[in-house]
């Protein structure tokens, strides 16, 4: 197992190098001369030009500002916004923790909902049970986060008054308030992925209980809560765990949405003003941490999957 | 050094494409559209300034502000806490850097200018108490407000005002340099006199002092991050910052007028999303926002909530380079006016919340010509074939039109107007540009002969003077007429508002008859707030200012 950790730690790394290389090149991909734009537009004095090109070394050949912008990220240095002038690393733990709260609650909720729905859609298979929970996910995956999440605010917002619409209370202000305010945002985030992971669920543990083995065990006078949870389900978890590590990075990504909707001050929304302002170093800071998150997430999964079946740790 | 008025203004043009960088980050508003806004910043007034003399408020009884009292004869509570959805992220909390006019309403909590504008336009005394102008206008003394302090406890006295003049001219990326250019020096004469001396004759000063020109900070902060932090000598102290999501303020107890902060705390939430804002307001979260016409109905027929609208300066309009051929004809351009039809537009792209004056000012200015009808330019494509029949253009003619790409309403306009003007057989390219490159790509670089975009007028004469004059920073160059030229000359020479408003009266007419801006409409400038807001007023211009804004206990 710790070889297996080791082979695919050192696996990260390629992929890493890469992401560092396409966030370093976001510079480069805004129209037009970066200095240029940072200093206002075509127009602006060509000292401040000259002064924005210095101070971001511009004038250096690529692979020496590629290098010193790596040396500076892997640090933890990821420059300054150039619109609120914070460091962007100070920004993006600043509000991690918004982004990391949604997402880690959309997640507990999809898990609420995925896991018993799934048994039971798998063990009522072609019965209405199995029919309403695949409906349903059905109809979850089709809704878009943005209809989802209007519609909980009009109902459970604004009509009863159970949440607030807008808004995030830290936890350290209280946290029931804290809770109170992520449900619909969670919610909104977690449906499609509870839906996903439920079709996941049931479509292995269907697969898993045709097999000989759980046969075997029925017929060795095994119940079926021991042949469900002790043999079945372990044997289902691996695709299970596979969605849910893709879906990591929709979960960052429909944060985006639901951040801006909810006005959550996350790096969802941070991302979206970052795109507005132009603001570049921001804008690579968000993109190196998602995808540093993303990786991180994969590895955790392949890890998890190999644990869950141990044919995978040959590999 | 002597300075010509004709001055070109680089730092301007720098500012007015940051303009469009910061405004379309904002929203959907039509406010926050990319506009060619008056880059000057110049707030400015459809006004002129009042005579020297104590002002309104100087007389006021000093009175306790957090004492109860009441609102249009509503009691408000002065322990209340005002909290805003803003539909834009300001770049800069320093009013001398953040480009964005519309932002300029939040620094203005936090900082009193030395003249004000009322939100009908009228220019009033704030930290100057009194000012006269010489005969032709290049001097100007203001007389200061006595035992006026900085939230930091610094004095405010003359000496305050030449430093910020100081840093006004010469920081890096100064938004309020252009507006200054003409002043050569700011004097000390004592303690709460100071005297401005203008290179030309300059009686827009009053009206560009009571903008981010003439905001007040203090002294002892400059050394700070005024991007961060504001120390001023406004109604509101700044107490939180954080960046993208929350400004909060406090009253300052020490505000040299207690009729303005009638609560104890504003909070700015910033929300760019129409929807979030509306779902907050009828939730109870903000108290009052910022609309678009389009987003209205989320909002509209609420039980609870307010809808205040006024036609402000802004305006959409196509700019045309009348160095591209046919437009160098006044009757093509009549033309396009007549097979413009306006109203429809209007109705069918704005949701019918807008006006469509033949002028680039609304009915509220000075400038604003009585004799010039609404319907001037009546919708009728026969008159407009006509028209470019005598101009020789019997068959039509073609050009490129750029749009904002991906920015209500230009899209949908454009294609009204090409449908419109392909009635009459003048042939238009819709050419969708990123935002950040239209103003390169028409203005500086002329690959297009012209654009769609919003304008902000407000003071009528900074308005001639970034649009339609050779040196204009976002003006085709082309675009002027001797007539205008002498006609803004002689505005910014007097100080008398009758000669005044003559002047820019037939400066209109002029620019009316020459199509110097094919208008198109003048939008509804929308807020929506709770029955619980008391003593709010739509603004004439973007900037919109809380001042003796209170909440109902």
């Amino acid at each position: 197992m710790i070889s297996l950790l080791v082979r695919r730690a050192a696996s990260v790394v390629p992929i890493l190098v890469l992401l560092s290389i396409l966030v370093f090149g976001l510079v480069w991909a805004t129209p037009g001369d970066p200095a240029v734009a940072l200093a206002g537009g075509p127009q602006a004095s060509p000292a401040l030009v000259a002064e924005i090109r210095e101070s971001l070394g511009l004038n250096d050949p690529v692979p020496t500002q590629y290098g010193r912008w790596l040396g500076r990220a892997v640090q933890g240095d990821l420059g300054t916004s150039l619109f609120t002038k914070q460091p962007v690393t100070s920004a993006i733990l600043d509000r991690a923790p918004v982004t990391f709260s949604v997402t880690g609650l959309a997640f507990v909720f999809a898990m609420i909902i995925a896991v018993p729905a799934g048994f039971v859609a798998a063990t009522r298979r072609g019965k209405w049970q199995d029919s309403l929970a695949t409906g349903v996910a059905s109809l979850g995956l089709a809704t878009p986060s943005f209809l989802l999440g209007l519609v909980l605010v009009l109902v459970f917002a604004l009509r009863l008054d159970w949440f607030p619409a807008t808004g995030y209370t830290k936890p350290s202000e209280g946290v029931f308030e804290w809770l109170r305010g992520l449900v619909l945002p969670a919610l909104t985030l977690g449906a499609l992925l509870a839906a996903e992971s439920m079709r996941q669920l049931r479509a292995a543990l269907c697969e898993v209980l045709e097999q000989d083995f759980i046969r075997t065990a029925r017929a060795a006078g095994l119940r079926q809560r021991a042949v469900l949870f002790r043999h079945a389900s372990r044997n289902a978890a691996g695709p299970v765990v596979t969605v849910m590590g893709l879906q990591a990075a929709y979960l960052l990504g429909g944060s985006i949405i639901v951040e801006r909707l909810f006005f959550l001050p996350g790096l969802g929304s941070m991302a979206v003003e970052a795109v507005f302002n132009r603001d570049i170093p921001v804008l690579q800071g968000i993109v190196l941490f998602a995808g540093v998150l993303v990786v991180l997430v994969n590895l955790a999964v392949d890890l998890i999957c190999a644990w869950l079946n141990p044919k995978l740790r040959a590999v | 050094m002597h300075r010509s008025p004709w001055r070109v203004r680089p730092l301007a043009l720098s500012v007015v494409f940051l303009t469009f960088l910061a405004a379309c980050g904002g929203d959907d508003s039509p406010a926050a559209q990319p506009t060619t806004t008056q880059s000057t910043s110049a707030e400015s007034a459809d006004s002129t300034d009042v005579p020297p003399g104590p002002g309104p408020s100087t007389d006021a009884p000093v009175t306790d502000p957090t004492a109860p009292g009441a609102i249009d004869g509503v009691e408000y509570d002065p322990d209340a806490v005002l909290r805003i959805g803003w539909h834009l992220n300001p770049t800069s909390l320093d009013p001398f850097r953040e480009p964005t006019e519309e932002n300029l309403a939040l620094t203005a909590l936090a900082y009193d200018r030395l003249t004000n504008r009322l939100p009908t336009g009228e220019i009033v005394p704030m930290l100057a108490e009194s000012w006269g102008y010489n005969d032709d206008a290049t001097e100007l003394v203001m007389h200061l407000r006595d035992g006026v302090v900085f939230h930091d406890g610094t004095p405010f006295n003359a000496e305050a005002v030449r430093a910020n003049m100081d840093r006004a001219r010469t920081i890096e990326g100064s938004s309020a340099a252009s507006v200054l250019a003409l002043v050569e020096s700011v004097e000390v004469i004592d303690d709460l006199t100071v005297r401005f001396v203008s290179s030309s004759p300059n009686a827009v000063l009053t009206t560009s002092l009571a903008d981010r020109a003439g905001s007040m900070i203090s002294p002892a902060a400059f050394d700070e991050d005024l991007s961060l932090v504001e120390s001023g000598a406004g109604p509101f102290e700044l107490v939180e910052h954080r960046p993208g999501e929350v400004t909060i303020y406090e009253r300052f107890d020490d505000y040299w007028d207690p009729e303005v902060a009638k609560v104890a705390r504003v909070e700015v939430y910033y929300m760019g999303d129409q929807t979030t804002r509306a779902n907050a307001l009828r939730s109870g979260q903000i108290d009052m926002s910022h609309f678009n016409p389009a987003g209205l109905g989320d909002v509209e027929g609420q039980p609870g909530l307010d809808i205040e609208m006024r036609p402000t300066s802004q305006y959409y309009q196509m700019s045309i380079d009348w160095q591209y051929e046919p437009f160098g004809d006044v009757r093509v351009r009549q033309a396009i006016m007549h097979a413009l039809d306006r109203d429809g537009i209007c109705q069918a792209i704005l949701q019918g919340l807008c006006e469509t004056y033949a002028q680039v000012v609304p009915e509220s200015s000075i400038a604003f010509n009585p004799e010039i009808p609404n319907d001037h330019y009546a919708y009728d494509p026969d008159k407009a074939r006509q028209l470019l029949a005598d101009a020789g253009y019997a068959d039509g003619f073609e050009f490129d039109l750029v749009i904002l790409a991906g920015l209500p309403p230009y899209g949908e306009m454009s294609e009204v107007i090409q449908a419109q003007l392909g009635e009459v057989g003048i042939r238009v390219n819709l050419v969708p540009l990123e935002p950040a490159l239209v103003a390169e790509a028409t203005i500086t670089n002329r690959e297009f002969p012209s654009y769609l975009a919003a304008r902000l007028s407000r003071d009528p004469s900074l308005a001639i003077e970034n649009y339609w004059l050779p040196t204009s920073p976002i003006n085709f160059s082309g675009v002027t007429t001797e007539r205008l030229q002498e006609l803004y000359l002689a505005s910014i020479s007097t100080s008398d508002p009758d000669a005044r408003r003559a002047i820019l009266q037939d400066a209109m007419q002029e620019i009316t008859d020459q199509v110097l801006d094919v208008v198109i409409a003048f939008p509804q400038y929308l807020f929506v707030h709770t029955d619980r807001v008391l003593g709010f007023q739509v603004p004439d211009s973007q900037a919109f200012i809380i001042r003796g804004v209170g909440i109902a206990k």
